[in-house]
């Protein structure tokens, strides 16, 4: 039986919606269905960034400590930010117990576009403010070279190198680790892929080195395959990567819900997965919906990461796996929450439902309603701890189970 | 006047209409637009006419309190360290019994020390809450960003009681809606106490065009923006509001004066005016053996023998009997400290003892430490949930007692908020630094984190403050917690403010 893995994005360890008593609760890696279908994926972009004083600032500012709070001085801010391992488990919360993924980032081009829309609207905001420059630096492969990568992190954009990122990856001691890739935007010429694939090998070579040479670090390496097109670089992917084959664990998938027929997708998969012997462990990264999720699973994937449980939440929607099709459920598997009709309806959030929301018939959708409608934080807590526990559901019960049709699973959505 | 305003008519008038008017807002609620219904509800509960008086009236002595001795200080049913009688205290863990005169409300004094008391009120479906007792805010029918799982079950929170506001859930959900879903306990799962507001407050603070009648406070629909139409809050309405919530304690509408106004003739209005209100809200509750309806103090600053404060109290007197509990209120507007604490101490002195007294809209762990040594039990206020959202921990020690963790001062202090603390952001271990990050990510775990932390503190405090006052030390307690926030300039701290000095003397607790 394989089981098939939901990665999700943990930020630096800890879930933003859901609290370390609710995630140990509910989520208990204890429990072996949570152990076995559950990943929490740091990214290291959320994670080890240090703020960093000028000399004259730190100084200044041990005098204020120093002289035990008589002047109130305000504190310095800092000149600028770094990647820094020292205080690497300070500023990260690995959860015991659970099973872990480090990775650079789920999507450097989903980044890019999330950074661009929030300078466009921050400009919008203040126009005086010169933001342009930040604006143009924020495509991130456009100012990444070979010895650094460009990360978006929530302090701006910072430059990390192949070194560095191994550094924090073997200290994170993950169970699994993805070597540092360079992603290119599809629109992007040629020449802007090509070099996205050399640094691609350049990095997973220099991982891996540096992977085999610690002792202490235990993690598997997983090498990315940017999904850039099915010309240019697919076959200079295949090959640098078939020379490491021997110390990976298996290969993530970037990049391909950029690639926008289905017919194109599939093929590309196929032909990554046929191109190595014996066929590698799949792993596929920003996975956008259900239906890209199934053919994830159609084709062999293994790890499947997906922000879904969140992006519902934020949009009010309840996932329902439950084989009941009800003329309510959208083809997306949710219930909209914030829909008028739920204002007086009494009905538990899904019948049946064991999730911290749901059981013992706890919360209704009538209270989930008025709390989207007082845009009440704890909306979105109920709600991604509701999706979070279905989506782990479908991981466990339907798409990792032996005879599994999923033609029919498919049906109850599409 | 020919009815003498008293008890026994008011009781009659209950009797009379009460259950009548139910049946009317039932109907009402149904087949009134539901909207629009909404903050305005049932205007079939109708006007409790008795109790309006002209406005040539609006400024004598109500009819009640005209043979009252206003020369001397008005205070009944006082026991030590008041009198030199000794209150009956009752035994920690001793059951419940609901007399016909309170039926939703069993007060127990279990200890005093000088002053302060440490009570259990026991409430409807075996809810108990102890005192001091410090309410966080749960607005909306929400503690923001927790659940109430973790409120309950986090035995650094286990809250015994909230605060719910009358005024946003009649605006959301309607409290027609909450009632048909069996009231706000369920509707929440929160099978503990919850207190509402009258909601006037808010009304005035909240809407710039609110304007007070004798009939109520009127105000413009604020669904409705372009329309100029205005609706009104009655205390009638604000009761059914408060019914159709289901509250343990309820609180009566008052007229609230900003008690920094400058204006001596509205404050009298306003105190007799909240007497008369206070009679039309027992008038209009239907629920008396679920729900406690409490009166709230008013009287501006005015604490003189004779003053405003006094009226009211001595108007109070007059209806003590239909009275389970009492808030001092007016308060926590911008006032001095120095009028503040005059006018707790006064409402402390004058409110009999076998009766809780709540403090309404104070959450200053400071001003809980002292209003405790004058005689407070309950207190609630938005400061501590808010200000954790805005990144501001409570912590003991240095006077002003908080960390601004947004400040870039904490951005690699790796220490914990509060040593010791068993909240999840303190025991979970997220260090200063972490919680910085967060904080400046508007990362919502730390709207959790934080929240979670000043709960717990405000809890650590007030079990603290019981467990002072249940061994008699209470005096000792509030000495350490000065002189830990307060360590005097000569050591480079803050000396401790005037009137701390002077509130607790009055208490009998020299600092
Ligand atoms: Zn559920
Ligand atoms: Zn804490």
């Amino acid at each position: 039986m394989t089981k098939i893995k939901l990665l999700i994005h943990a930020e630096d360890g800890s879930f933003p919606h859901l609290s370390e008593y609710l995630l140990r609760k509910y989520f208990n890696p204890k429990d072996e269905t949570i152990k076995d279908h559950f990943i929490l994926g740091i990214a290291v972009k959320d994670t080890c960034i240090q703020p960093i004083y000028t000399a004259k600032e730190s100084k200044k500012k041990r005098k204020r400590q120093e002289s035990d709070g008589e002047e109130k001085k305000v504190a310095p801010k800092p000149t600028g930010y770094t990647f820094d391992t020292a205080t690497l488990h300070e500023q990260t919360r690995l959860m015991e117990g659970y099973n872990t993924f480090a990775v650079p980032s789920f999507d450097l081009v989903d980044d890019a576009k999330v950074q661009m829309e929030k300078d466009a609207s921050n400009r919008l905001k203040n126009p005086q403010k010169n933001s342009t420059k930040e604006g143009q630096k924020s495509i991130a492969s456009v100012t990444s070279t070979k010895n650094h990568l460009s990360l978006i992190t929530p302090n701006g954009l910072q430059q990390i190198t192949p070194e560095l990122y191994t550094q924090v990856g073997n200290k994170l001691k993950c169970d699994h680790l993805l070597a540092l890739f360079d992603q290119a935007n599809l629109e992007e010429g040629k020449k802007r892929k090509a070099a996205a694939c050399e640094r691609s090998k350049a990095w997973l070579g220099l991982c891996q080195k540096s992977h085999q040479s610690t002792t202490e670090c235990k993690s598997k390496l997983w090498a990315a395959f940017s999904c850039h097109d099915s010309k240019w670089t697919l076959n200079d992917s295949i090959q640098y990567i078939t020379e490491y084959k021997q110390s990976l664990e298996g290969i993530a998938i970037v990049g391909l819900h950029h690639v926008q027929s289905r017919a194109e997708r599939k093929d590309l998969v196929k032909k990554i997965s046929s191109s190595f012997n014996p066929k590698p462990a799949l792993a596929m990264l920003a996975v956008p919906d259900l239906s890209q999720l199934f053919d994830a699973v159609e084709c062999g994937t293994e790890i499947i990461s997906t922000s879904l449980p969140v992006t519902w939440a934020r949009s009010n929607k309840l996932f329902n796996v439950l084989k009941v099709k009800s003329e309510e459920v959208g083809s997306d598997g949710c219930i909209d929450l914030s829909d008028e009709k739920y204002a007086r309806d009494t009905s538990p959030l899904l019948e049946g439902c064991q999730c911290m929301s749901c059981r013992d018939s706890r919360y209704n959708k009538a209270y989930v309603h008025h709390l989207i409608k007082a845009n009440e934080l704890l909306a979105q807590i109920l709600l991604f701890g509701h999706n979070l526990f279905q989506l782990l559901t479908l991981f466990k019960e339907e798409l990792s189970s032996d005879d599994l049709d999923l033609s029919k699973v498919r049906e109850l959505y599409e | 006047m020919e009815t003498k305003v008293t008890w026994e008519s008011r009781k009659r008038n209950r009797e009379d209409g009460a259950d009548d008017n139910l049946d009317d807002t039932k109907r009402a609620a149904t087949d009134t637009n539901e909207e629009k219904a909404k903050v305005k509800s049932s205007t079939d509960v109708p006007t409790a006419s008795q109790f309006i008086v002209p406005a040539d009236q609006f400024l004598s002595l109500p009819p009640e309190l005209q043979d009252v001795d206003f020369t001397k200080r008005v205070s009944w049913r006082k026991f030590a360290p008041y009198t030199k009688e000794v209150l009956p205290l009752t035994p920690e863990g001793q059951e419940p019994e609901f007399k016909e005169d309170s039926p939703a409300l069993c007060f127990h004094v279990h200890a005093t020390s000088g002053r302060a008391r440490a009570t259990t009120l026991h409430l409807p479906s075996s809810r108990k809450v102890q005192t001091p007792i410090f309410m966080p805010v749960g607005t909306k029918g929400t503690i923001k960003a927790l659940t109430t799982e973790e409120i309950c079950n986090d035995p650094a929170l286990n809250c015994p009681i909230i605060l719910g506001n009358t005024y946003h859930l009649a605006l959301q959900p309607g409290t027609e809606l909450v009632r048909d879903m069996g009231g706000l306990h369920k509707f929440m799962r929160w099978d503990r106490g919850i207190l509402t507001d009258s909601g006037g407050f808010q009304m005035v603070s909240l809407l710039k065009l609110a304007e007070i009648t004798e009939d109520g406070v009127e105000f413009e629909n604020p669904f409705l923006k372009d329309s100029k139409e205005r609706m009104m809050l009655r205390p009638e309405d604000s009761i059914t509001h408060q019914n159709n919530i289901g509250s343990d304690i309820m609180m009566a509408l008052d007229d609230v004066v900003s008690s920094v106004t400058d204006n001596d003739e509205r404050f009298e209005i306003a105190t007799y005016r909240t007497l008369r209100w206070l009679d039309r809200c027992y008038a209009a509750h239907t629920r008396p053996k679920e729900q406690n309806l409490f009166a709230i103090v008013q009287g501006g600053l005015d604490t003189k023998v004779g003053g405003l404060r006094e009226k009211c109290l001595a108007g109070f007197r007059a209806r003590d009997k239909m009275i389970p509990g009492y808030a001092i209120g007016g308060l926590a507007g911008g006032e001095s400290k120095e009028d503040f604490w005059k006018v707790v101490n006064q409402c402390c002195k004058s409110l009999p003892d076998d009766k809780p007294r709540y403090l309404m809209g104070v959450g200053y762990p400071l001003d809980l430490v002292v209003c405790s040594a004058l005689g407070v039990d309950m207190y609630d206020c938005v400061y501590p949930t808010r200000t954790a959202r805005f990144g501001v921990a409570l912590v003991p020690g240095e006077a002003p007692g908080t960390l601004r963790l947004k400040s870039n001062e904490f951005s690699e202090d790796t220490r914990v908020i509060m040593e010791g603390c068993e909240c999840a952001a303190c025991k979970g271990g997220y260090s200063r630094a972490r919680l910085h990050t967060l904080l400046k990510r508007n990362n919502p775990l730390a709207a959790t984190l934080m929240t979670n932390h000043n709960i717990a503190y405000m809890m650590y405090l007030v079990r603290g403050m019981r467990k002072a006052i249940m061994e008699d030390r209470y005096a000792s307690y509030v000495k350490d917690f000065i002189n830990d926030q307060f360590r005097g300039s000569a050591n480079g701290g803050q000396d401790v403010p005037e009137w701390v000095r002077d509130a607790l003397n009055e208490a009998g607790i020299k600092v």
